[in-house]
């Protein structure tokens, strides 16, 4: 059998996602004046390392601790069936009251919106935020649902065949986005 | 009541019954959520082997055994919004109450969810708690089935439990101080005699068994009144003997019998035959063990006298018989003066339903407390307990549970 050997396109690279990061910062606190309604959570596995980076960023920069929770979508999946893949419950870890807050979901790749859709979807059943806002490290088209991120690293249009992959030194030890 | 609610939209559907059927999405969803709740409230969570969820506060004595209280998620199909959840809930406000006001406790405290109370799915009740008093072994649960044909042993190994650890699930009773279940009554009685708070002394427990009874299927036109062999006759004269019957044992003191004729199923069952075969599921319940089984023989023993007089054949089949269960008179007596000191007009009475705490009486002294359920719904869409209710019941619960936590029963 042939095998076919993959090349990676770097799209980009650990400086270009922090200045990313420092742009999220500065049109949130534009957004949003004193940050004090403002809660992040980070949709696992790679939402939740983008989410505390940023709130690390803003603390230093303006002092304003911001919490940050990460959600476990699985259970509000459009694809499942009566057999649960894996039955882990409490993968949610949102230490923090939502009600009433201005939630900022943080995913590290949007494409069809489904994910993003299970989120709130869950989000929902823990409470009722005041607003729901989605920061994406990369948009890569290819919507199949109504949604759209209130900001964006970088948007690209990519063959749907391909994978773009965020990783980030806390589990992937570097920091660049690919397109596989 | 705002996280009574959000648990409570949680499985709803178009006409306002609630399904969470357990282990089906919803009702893993609505664990999700307590879990998210108890994290917020900071207490220490623990997931069983199969589930059952327990969040802990600690108490001044780490070494003290733990105060226990709760109830379960899962509901029937088309069920309403308070049976379990309020006892969930409930324990939490109390426990979320006590830590937020620094109310300074010797036992930890423990709320407590716990896995499929319902049989609804797998003919299964109390399966959590059955597991944790150690009442059930694996073995029994490899063979269930819910009605759409999938095996709970497909659904556990899907959610990564394996039932050969399910035993290991059993408390240490001396890791327990108690165990208190607040609960909706499901009955008409606090309403009926307008009090707000029910407390238990016992859990009752049913008898069921069949009784078929054979006849013969005649056409209906044909054979005279006096050369028939009706199966349905023969059944109609024994249903009025269970009412009839149960009506005398229907005091307190008799052991407050219930008993229902259920279900029924006649053969062939159309118009213009006779009745040749009649099946009556037959509940009866009681708090007494010694009623229940007097009762119950009673009713099996007139089906024989029946079949006798008509000439037809009869065949009993038992289906279960379990004993009831008292429940601690300490801890009634905890709550009776909790309610005596805050002139709370309550009733003592037994519980006609089965619960958790039936269980959980075989490992640890066990209370519950009971209240209204509007026109004793339940089961139903149109279940209803009114929130002040809710609040009074979440107090005498978090009161009961604080001076457990802290004397000697």
């Amino acid at each position: 059998m042939r095998t076919f050997k993959t090349a990676n396109k770097r799209l980009l690279n650990a400086a270009q996602i922090k200045a990313i990061l420092e742009r999220f910062a500065r049109e949130m606190t534009k957004a949003y004046g004193n940050l004090d309604q403002i809660v992040f959570i980070g949709i696992r596995t790679r939402g939740p390392y983008v989410a505390k980076r940023l709130a690390e960023f803003i603390k230093k920069r303006h002092g304003k601790e911001i919490p940050v929770g990460e959600m476990d979508i699985t259970l509000y999946r459009d694809d499942l069936n009566a057999l649960l893949p894996g039955g882990t419950i409490d993968h949610t870890r949102i230490p923090f009251d939502i009600a009433n807050k201005i939630v900022v979901l943080f995913d590290d790749v949007l494409n069809t919106g489904r994910t993003v859709r299970a989120a709130v979807d869950h989000l929902i059943d823990l409470g009722r935020p005041r607003m729901i806002h989605l920061a994406v490290m990369i948009d890569r088209g290819g919507r199949e649902l109504p949604i759209a991120a209130n900001y964006v690293g970088k948007k690209i249009s990519l063959a749907a065949s391909g994978n773009v992959q965020v990783r980030l030194k806390e589990i992937d030890k570097t920091d660049e986005v690919v397109f596989q | 009541m705002r996280d009574l609610n959000a648990i409570g939209r949680i499985g709803i559907g178009d006409r306002g019954g609630v399904t969470r059927l357990v282990f089906s999405i919803k009702e893993l969803r609505s664990r999700q959520v307590l879990i998210h709740l108890m994290r917020q409230a900071e207490l220490q969570i623990h997931i069983d082997g199969i589930g059952n969820i327990f969040g802990r506060l600690e108490g001044s004595d780490p070494k003290a055994p733990a105060v226990l209280a709760g109830s379960h998620l899962d509901t029937v199909i088309h069920g309403g919004k308070y049976d379990g959840p309020v006892g969930v809930i409930g324990a939490l406000e109390a426990v979320r109450t006590i830590r937020e006001n620094k109310i300074s406790v010797r036992s930890p405290l423990e709320v407590v969810c716990f896995v499929g109370e319902e049989s609804s799915r797998f003919g299964f009740s109390t399966l959590g708690s059955s597991l944790v008093a150690g009442e059930v072994h694996p073995k029994d649960l490899t063979h269930a089935v819910d009605p759409q044909g999938t095996k709970l042993a497909d659904v556990l190994s899907s959610l990564g439990i394996l039932p050969r650890n399910l035993h290991q699930l059993q408390r240490p009773s001396k890791s327990l101080k108690a165990y208190m279940e607040l609960h909706i009554e499901q009955g008409p009685i606090l309403e009926a005699k307008a009090k707000k708070i029910g407390l238990v002394t016992s859990i009752a427990a049913p008898s069921r068994f069949k009784v078929i009874f054979k006849g013969r299927a005649d056409h209906s036109g044909t054979t005279p009144m006096d050369m028939r062999k009706d199966a349905l006759v023969a059944s109609a004269q024994l249903i009025e003997y269970v009412e009839t019957v149960c009506r005398k044992f229907s005091s307190m003191a008799r052991g407050r019998v219930v008993g229902t004729v259920g279900a029924m199923k006649i053969e062939p069952g159309v118009i213009n035959a006779v009745p040749g075969r009649a099946e009556l599921s037959i509940d009866i319940r009681s708090t007494s063990a010694q009623s229940k089984d007097k009762v119950a023989k009673m009713v099996k023993e007139r089906a024989e006298q029946i079949a006798l007089k008509r000439d037809i054949g009869v065949k009993v089949l038992n289906i279960r018989a379990e004993n009831p269960v008292p429940l601690d008179r300490r801890l009634l007596r905890v709550t009776r003066t909790l309610c005596d000191d805050k002139r709370i007009d309550y009733e003592i009475m037994p519980s006609g339903a089965g619960h958790d705490a039936m269980q959980m009486a075989k490992i640890t002294p066990a209370g519950m407390i009971f209240i209204p359920s509007r026109r004793g719904i339940s089961h139903n869409p149109l279940e209803w307990t009114d929130p002040g209710d809710i609040a009074l019941g979440a107090q005498l619960l978090m009161e009961t549970m604080i001076r457990v936590a802290n004397e000697n029963l």
